[in-house]
């Protein structure tokens, strides 16, 4: 039988992660969204145990389900998702460690992440590879007892702060998906170099930038997996990770409801409030319903995930629902507030800004709409 | 024996105002009261209480109770309470009443009612108003007449009772014994606190400015307002964005969210952006010149007038009020 | 090792909006959020700072109310509070401060401790007397309105700040001791995530009010619940000259507003 309740432990952390994203990130997001590095944040969502939750504690970490993650990201993305995004990075990067490394591998780099709050990235896009990962063109090349990386990774979050990235990589270019590996590459290491920044329109606390290798060592020993697993690694990380992009729309699609409910109601005109016509009632009710059924969805796909059954599809649909309804939300939020809506002293044109690329980034969501289908198609095939 | 004993507290050898506050409700009633001391060196407050109409003044002057201790003053005012058996007991919810009256109810077996707004007795008993849930209600509650009722009245609720010099009641020394070896919890300092500004956000009152103020040489001005009523200083973005103040003093909807007692809005307009940060203050005084500035549909109390010649002029009238006491 | 108690209540959140029932006598409880009341969690922060500065210790969470206050509990185990004790019964959703206090003592009467900390006052009723009328009750003294306490290495006694007028008093007492805690200087820590998992091992008490051999609490006196008046049109000073409207204002502010 179903029962949508919530764990007394689960309630618990959603009441913390809640009083944290109110009282520590909302108050300076305006700033964060403006310049500089949310370093205090980070500090204080590590001392309160908020980061690196996926890592097993045997090294260290809580080794928190998917669903329990979930939750929390969306009270912290309710508040900013760019410092949300800063300070659950590593979920995504460090999964393929947790997935498919050796207990050498786990051995030497998780406890790094969970003594300090360091960060890691996971470097898969590149200029010429976004939802085609058979066209990477780094390359791995084997020399003995190491490989040699050359190339550029694109679009990296985190990596100029990061110390740790998980790079993917092609033996062989022409074999598009299946010449890929997984390799974890100290920001120390040789050869790599950070690019500078890169100016985004949302999500803007992130730091965001290049990864440049050139003719970077990496010994055997941090190949993940066996040669020509990459793909399976990359894939199989962000099938977990893309719940927590969900969990993410679900945060901006909230603050957006909030929001322009609180202002329908104090904004007045033609001498009543605009929450008082049926044309915002109508957005406001839409954000209400759109938002519970996204989020009904990422906590299906969530616990499916968390009880071990398969929830490719349900990932899916809950990262394209919920990043769907953000936009939309955002939007229909700065609709409310009119003109107000379109200037930075009120909180809504930074929610459309922040919105949009949740819709782009861990699979567009035209490709998800792909896997959808891809399932549906697959459960009827002989 | 009068229906109603007032515990008078004192301060620097004078009754504080909410005693005269407890007494002037009690007049209103039109019931016999008396009012009790507790203390050391009370000749002269004993004096003062004397011409406020009481049936009598009791003092329990001890050396022992020189400096506050809950113990040795709920230990003597419950034998008062004993021996002149009132039907209520009346004292204002200030510090010293809400740490006294609740422990000489619990020593009589009386109950309590704490920080009341509003107060009435007649023929159909005793009822009191007051908060509940941090204000967001009021409750009416009907008091027991079968018990002893003690009554806090919120400072500031209620008039005040003006001394007549032509009438005087007798005072009574009652003697307490009081073991001081016996006391297990002494004060040991006694620390003023320097005038400083509240901070902004848990201010009581806020003095706020806005681009009217027409330079940073003027800010002086809001600042002795803000001092009369004890009150932080706030300002408008406009004033921030001029550099005229710090981004600290902002008020509204980039700045700090306030919800003070009262807000005191100085040639602000009342743009959508400043009300975001002030509109749930209990009580909003704006003072403007153009009548039509929408800080007015916000306000409970409002002059329309030039903020120069009316903030200096309202300084004035409040310091002198607050000298006369 | 320090043994603290901390009696927490249990109360509609300082956001919630609260609404009187139809029959005026009781507000809806359906759908409000809850919280520990404010000044409780002070309290159980100093609780925890002492125990941090004594280097070691026991606290204990108390609460006496209706079923959902278990989930104060959880709050304050989650904080870091080693155990709690929960006097249960859907009656006491509506009992006074007389009678709480009365079953506070019933159940501390049989506990070891060194301090009892609590709010000066919980946010729902504001009455700030179920400090004293339990320190009566235990023969221990009080103090409230506490913004800073300092318990001795040897436990045998403590120093205590309180907030009174244009100031402070300190007050040197023994201990036992009743504090209630007001507004301090350290803000109530959030639960740590590896705490929140930790509090499910922790013990709750859960105890009745037959076996603390008490009646059930006495009906309320409560005749109305009404909300504040509502902001009206704005009143004007009016006046001649300034010094008139200035006069005028003053008036309003302190005979109708009563603010000095």
């Amino acid at each position: 039988m179903v029962d949508f309740n919530l764990t007394p432990e689960q309630q618990e952390l959603v009441k913390m992660a809640e009083k944290f994203a109110k009282m520590e990130i909302a108050p300076v997001a305006p700033k964060y969204d403006h310049e500089g590095f949310p370093q205090e944040i980070l500090q204080k969502a590590f001392e309160l145990g908020l980061m690196n939750t996926s890592i097993p504690s045997e090294f260290g970490g809580l080794g928190l389900g998917l669903l329990d993650q979930a939750l929390i990201v969306e009270e912290f993305a309710a508040a900013c998702p760019g410092i949300a995004c800063v300070v659950f990075m590593n979920e995504l990067a460090l999964a393929p460690i947790i997935k498919f490394g050796t207990q050498e591998q786990k051995e030497k780099y998780l406890p790094h992440f969970t003594q300090s709050p360091k960060l890691a990235t996971f470097a898969l896009t590149e200029h010429g590879a976004g939802s085609d990962i058979g066209s990477i063109a780094t390359t791995a090349r084997k020399e003995g007892d190491h490989y040699v990386l050359n190339g550029t990774k694109w679009f990296i979050s985190n990596a100029p702060q990061a110390s740790l990235h998980v790079v993917i990589a092609t033996h062989d270019p022409s074999l598009k998906q299946k010449g890929l590996s997984a390799f974890v590459v100290e920001n120390n290491f040789d050869g790599i170099s950070i690019g500078k920044g890169i100016e985004k329109l949302g999500m803007r606390a992130t730091p965001t930038s290049e990864i440049i290798l050139n003719n970077v060592k990496v010994p055997v020993s941090n190949l993940l997996g066996a040669e020509m697993d990459g793909s399976n690694i990359a894939l199989a990380s962000v099938n977990r990770t893309k719940v927590i992009v969900a969990a993410f729309g679900l945060g901006v699609a909230k603050s957006a409801l909030q929001n322009a409910l609180a202002y329908s109601m104090q904004r007045e005109q033609f001498g009543k409030p605009i929450g008082e016509f049926q044309a915002i009632q109508f957005k406001l009710a839409d954000m209400a319903k759109d938002l519970e059924a996204a989020r009904m969805l990422t906590w299906l796909a969530a616990w499916r995930y968390d009880q071990g059954l398969p929830s490719t599809k349900e990932g899916s649909m809950a990262k394209a629902l919920a990043t769907d309804v953000a936009m939309k939300s955002a939007v229909e939020a700065v609709q409310v507030y009119g003109g107000y809506g379109y200037i930075k002293e009120f909180p809504v044109e930074k929610m459309m800004r922040d919105a949009k690329v949740l819709q782009i980034l861990e699979g567009t969501n035209e490709i998800h709409r792909l896997v959808i289908a891809k399932e549906l198609i697959k459960s009827i095939k002989e | 024996m009068a229906d109603i004993l007032i515990l008078g507290e004192t301060r620097d050898g004078k009754l504080v105002k909410s005693a005269r506050e407890c007494v002037c409700r009690a007049q209103e009633f039109g019931k016999a009261y008396s009012i009790v001391l507790l203390g050391s060196n009370l000749a002269n407050v004993a004096n003062e209480a004397s011409h406020f109409g009481a049936e009598k003044v009791i003092a329990v002057d001890n050396p022992s109770l020189g400096a506050y201790s809950c113990e040795a003053f709920a230990h003597a005012a419950a034998t008062v309470v004993a021996q002149e058996r009132p039907k209520l007991v009346l004292c204002g919810a200030t510090a010293l009443g809400r740490d006294l009256v609740p422990r000489i109810a619990a020593k009589s077996k009386g109950e309590v009612s704490t920080d009341c707004t509003g107060f009435d007795w007649d023929a159909s008993g005793l009822r009191v108003t007051r908060p509940v849930y941090a204000g967001k209600l009021y409750a009416l509650v009907a008091l027991d007449p079968n018990v002893l009722n003690f009554v806090t009245l919120r400072p500031n609720a209620f008039g005040t009772a003006q001394p007549d010099p032509s009438k005087a009641s007798p005072i009574s020394n009652v003697p307490v014994d009081i073991q001081m070896n016996l006391l297990r919890c002494k004060v040991v300092e006694l620390r003023r606190e320097h005038k400083e500004t509240p901070e902004l956000t848990e201010a009581e009152s806020i003095v706020s400015c806005g681009r009217g103020i027409k330079g940073p040489e003027h800010i002086k001005m809001v600042v002795d307002l803000a001092k009369t009523l004890n009150a932080a200083v706030g300002a408008s973005r406009a004033v921030v964005d001029a550099g005229w103040i710090a981004q600290s003093y902002q008020v509204g909807q980039t700045g700090k969210v306030v919800s003070p007692k009262l807000y005191v809005a100085c040639s602000i307009s009342g743009a959508i952006q400043h009300l975001a940060g002030m509109r749930t203050s209990k009580v909003i005084v704006a003072i403007n010149k153009d009548p039509a500035a929408p800080i007015f549909k916000v306000a409970d109390y409002g002059i329309v007038g030039d903020i120069f010649q009316v903030v200096p002029l309202l300084t004035d009238r409040i310091r002198k009020l607050k000298q006369e006491g | 090792m320090v043994e603290i108690l901390v009696c927490l209540k249990f109360v509609p959140d300082t956001t919630a909006i609260v609404r009187p029932r139809p029959d005026g006598k009781t507000i809806e409880t359906a759908g409000l959020k809850f919280s520990i009341s404010p000044y409780d969690e002070f309290a159980l922060e100093e609780a925890l700072l002492a125990r941090d500065a004594l280097r070691s210790g026991k606290i204990t969470a108390i609460t006496v109310g209706p079923p959902r206050n278990e989930e104060g509990l959880r709050t304050a185990l989650a904080m870091g509070a080693d155990a709690a004790v929960f006097v249960k019964d859907p009656l006491l959703e509506q009992a006074g401060t007389v009678y709480e206090a009365d079953i506070l003592a019933r159940v501390i009467k049989n506990l070891k401790f060194d301090i009892i900390m609590m709010g000066k006052q919980a946010i729902d009723d504001d009455s700030a007397q179920v400090p004293h009328y339990l320190a009566e009750h235990l023969n221990l003294p009080c103090v409230s309105m506490v913004r800073k306490v300092e318990i001795a290495p040897d436990l045998k006694s403590t120093k205590v700040t309180r907030q009174i007028e244009g100031g402070e008093e300190v007050h040197q007492s023994t201990l036992p001791l009743i504090v209630a805690v007001g507004k301090t200087e350290h803000m109530p820590r959030l639960p740590t995530l590896p705490n929140i998992m930790k509090a499910k091992t922790k013990p709750i008490t859960v105890m009745t009010l037959q076996q603390l051999g008490a009646s059930p609490p006495p009906p309320s006196k409560i005749m109305s619940l009404t909300p504040p008046p509502a902001r009206k049109n704005v009143k004007l000073a009016d006046g001649d000259t300034p010094e008139a409207k200035v006069d005028n204002l003053v008036k309003l502010l302190r005979e109708e507003a009563k603010l000095f």
